[in-house]
C-alpha cells in the first residue's frame, strides 16, 4: 500500500478534444458518486460504532478527497488508460484517501502509549488503523471494477433502506453502514439484540432479493467486461 | 459483560423470553454467526457446513454488509461543477453543450448530485481559497492555516507560524504574473501591516497551483546591498506547498537541540558552558551543506561565536530589557551582513 496517489501523469485533454468523462455528464456523474463512496469506505469503515465523528485529523474531509480525486481522473490522459474510468475511478479514489488517512494521523499519539513519554516517539500509522474488521471491509478491492458494481449495489440499497419503516430503518442503518453493535442499537430502539440481529437479517435479505429482481441492479462485473472507452 | 458480551449463535439455539422466533434457518443462524464476528463475540465462522445455496445467499448478505460499512445512509454527493469550482478544470464545464446536459434523467445519472446542486448554489471565490487552504494545510505541520477575506486582497489564505505571516490569494491563471496594478496593491498590502513578511500570488487555475511569493523588499522600488549588487532576484515560482516550505527553511529554520554534555568534569562556569554550546552549534550550522541565498546566511554566522556568548551569558544572569535583547540580535545581524 506505499503506492503514490496520482497514478497518471497529470495534463489536461489536447484543446480540440473534449475530456470523454466531461462529454458524458450521466457517466460522470454517476463515476463522481460511487468515487464518494469508495472515499467513505476507506475512510470511516474501520470506524466501528463508538459514535466516532466522521472527521479527519488535521481538517481534511472526505469532500475534500473526492475533489482531489475528481481532478486526478479528469487530468488523466485518456491515450494512456488501459482499463475502464469506472475501474480507474476506484483505484484512485482508493489511493486519495488511503494518502488522507495517512496524512491525518501522522503524529498522532498511539492510545496505548505511557503518560509522560514524548509526543514524537509515538506514530499511529494508517496500517495499525485497518484492523482485522476493516481488513475483511476492504477485500475486494484488488478488483476495482468489481468494486465499482459493489458500489452500484450500495447505492441501489440506500435508496431502499431510505424507504423502510421503523425501526427497520434505523437498526438496517446502524448495523449495514455505522457498524454498531447489536446491543448498542437495541437499546435505541427497545428491542432485545438478539430481535435487532433478526430483524438487520432479515430486512437485508429481502431487500437485496428486491434489488436483485430489478434489472437496472448493478451486478458484479467480471474482470475487462466494462468498457475503456 | 460489556457491551458486545451477547452471542447471535446463543440465540440461534434458544427460545427468546420475548417470544421472538428461534433462528432455525441456516442462512440467518450463520448470518447471526457473522455479526458475533464482526462485533468481536466469535471467531469466523465456518460457512463449509452450508449447502451451496445457502453459502451463495449468505455470501451476497456478507458482500454487502461489508461494502456498506462507513457508508452514510443520507449523505450526497457534491456535483461535479461544486467539486470543480476554483480549479482549473472548471472552465471545461461551462461549454454550452455541457450546461444543457440531461444530468440526473435516466436510470444511469445520479439523481442526488443534480438534487443537490440544484439546492446549493456554488460560491465559486470559496472554493478557491478553500482549495488554496487545503494545499497549505499539509505542506508544513507547524503553521495555522487560515481562510478568511483580507481588506485589500478578498479571498484569502492566512498560514502563521510564531511571527512570521503570509497571506496567499488566488491570483487566477496559469502562472502567477505580477502586473504593474497587481504590484501596487502587494505593496499597499505589505506597508500597511507592519507583521505581513510575505504575500503569495498563486496562479490557481494551474494543476500545481503555481505561487510567486514576494516580501516588502522585493517590490520596493530600490534597494542597497553590501555588496552593492542590484539585481535583486524574486524567490522562484513554485508549486504551492513547495513554495511554503521553502520560505519556512528560509524563515523558520528548525534548529537541532542542544545536547549538555553530562560526563564534564570542570566546574560549571556559565561563560564556558556558553562558549562551548555556541562555538558547537555555530560549526554545526556553518558548515551546512546549503547553496545560495541559504548557505551564505548560515555560512555568515561564523565569526559570532563571542557576540552570541555575550548575549546567552546576558540573558541567563539579568533580565535586560527587550531593547537591549533587539540591540544585541541587530549586532549580530549586521555584523554578519
Amino acid at each position: 500500500m506505499n503506492e503514490p496517489a496520482s497514478v497518471g501523469p497529470a495534463g489536461l485533454p489536447p484543446v480540440g478534444q473534449p475530456h470523454p468523462l466531461l462529454a458524458d455528464r450521466k457517466r460522470l456523474d454517476r463515476i463522481t458518486s460511487n468515487m464518494d463512496l469508495t472515499i467513505q469506505r476507506t475512510l470511516y469503515g474501520h470506524l466501528l460504532g463508538d459514535g466516532q465523528e466522521r472527521l479527519l485529523h488535521g481538517g481534511a474531509s472526505a469532500r475534500d478527497v473526492l475533489q482531489e480525486s475528481l481532478l486526478d481522473l479528469l487530468r488523466y490522459d485518456p491515450a494512456r488508460l488501459t482499463t475502464s474510468w469506472e475501474g480507474l475511478s476506484v483505484i484512485i479514489a482508493r489511493r486519495r484517501a488511503i494518502d488522507a488517512v495517512r496524512e491525518s494521523t501522522r503524529g498522532r499519539r498511539a492510545a496505548d502509549t505511557a503518560a509522560g513519554d514524548p509526543d514524537q516517539v509515538t506514530v499511529v500509522s494508517f496500517d495499525a488503523l485497518l484492523d482485522e474488521h476493516a481488513g475483511a471491509a476492504c477485500s475486494g478491492w484488488d478488483d476495482p471494477e468489481q468494486a465499482f458494481a459493489r458500489n452500484e449495489q450500495q447505492k441501489a440499497l440506500r435508496r431502499l433502506i431510505r424507504e423502510l419503516p421503523e425501526p427497520s430503518r434505523t437498526i438496517v442503518s446502524a448495523l449495514h453502514f455505522e457498524g454498531r453493535s447489536r446491543v448498542e442499537i437495541g437499546r435505541q430502539v427497545n428491542l432485545t439484540p438478539q430481535r435487532v440481529g433478526q430483524i438487520y437479517t432479515k430486512t437485508l435479505r429481502e431487500l437485496l432479493e428486491k434489488a436483485q429482481s430489478d434489472p437496472d441492479f448493478p451486478t458484479d462485473t467480471p474482470r475487462g467486461e466494462m468498457t475503456s472507452s | 459483560m460489556n457491551d458486545r458480551d451477547f452471542s447471535g449463535a446463543e440465540a440461534a439455539g434458544r427460545i427468546d423470553a420475548h417470544a421472538e422466533p428461534t433462528i432455525t434457518d441456516p442462512v440467518d443462524a450463520a448470518l447471526a454467526s457473522y455479526l458475533d464476528f464482526l462485533e468481536g463475540l466469535a471467531g469466523r465462522p465456518d460457512l463449509d457446513q452450508l449447502s451451496a445455496d445457502d453459502r451463495r445467499r449468505v455470501s451476497a448478505v456478507i458482500g454487502s454488509l461489508l461494502a456498506g460499512r462507513g457508508i452514510e445512509l443520507d449523505g450526497s454527493t457534491p456535483s461535479v461543477e461544486a467539486l470543480l469550482a476554483g480549479t482549473e478544470l472548471e472552465s471545461l464545464l461551462e461549454s454550452p453543450d455541457l450546461a444543457r446536459g440531461d444530468r440526473g434523467q435516466g436510470s444511469g445519472g445520479d439523481r442526488e448530485a443534480a438534487q443537490v446542486d440544484a439546492a446549493r448554489p456554488i460560491d465559486r471565490e470559496r472554493a478557491r481559497v478553500e482549495r488554496i487552504a487545503h494545499a497549505l494545510r499539509g505542506a508544513d505541520s507547524r503553521v495555522r492555516v487560515t481562510a478568511g477575506p483580507h481588506k485589500l486582497l478578498g479571498p484569502a489564505v492566512t498560514v502563521t507560524y510564531l511571527d512570521l505571516q503570509i497571506v496567499f490569494f488566488p491570483a487566477g491563471g496559469h502562472s502567477p504574473v505580477i502586473s504593474r496594478h497587481t504590484r501596487g496593491v502587494l505593496s499597499r498590502v505589505l506597508g500597511d501591516d507592519a507583521g505581513l513578511d510575505y504575500v503569495g500570488a498563486v496562479a490557481d487555475d494551474s494543476s500545481e497551483m503555481l505561487t510567486q511569493l514576494l516580501s516588502a523588499s522585493d517590490l520596493s522600488p530600490a534597494a542597497a546591498t553590501p555588496s552593492d549588487d542590484m539585481q535583486l532576484r524574486w524567490p522562484p515560482v513554485l508549486a504551492l506547498p513547495l513554495a511554503l516550505r521553502a520560505m519556512l527553511e528560509l524563515a523558520a529554520p528548525v534548529w537541532e537541540p542542544f545536547v549538555f554534555d553530562t560526563s564534564r568534569l570542570e566546574p560549571l562556569q556559565l561563560a564556558d558552558i556558553a562558549s562551548s554550546a555556541t562555538h558547537r552549534v555555530l560549526a554545526r550550522e556553518t558548515s551546512r551543506a546549503y547553496r545560495s541565498d541559504k548557505g551564505r546566511a548560515y555560512k555568515s554566522f561564523a565569526g559570532s561565536e563571542t557576540a552570541f556568548t555575550d548575549l546567552i551569558v546576558m540573558l541567563a544572569t539579568s533580565r535586560p530589557a527587550d531593547a537591549a535583547v533587539a540591540d544585541a540580535l541587530d549586532r549580530i545581524a549586521r555584523d554578519a551582513a
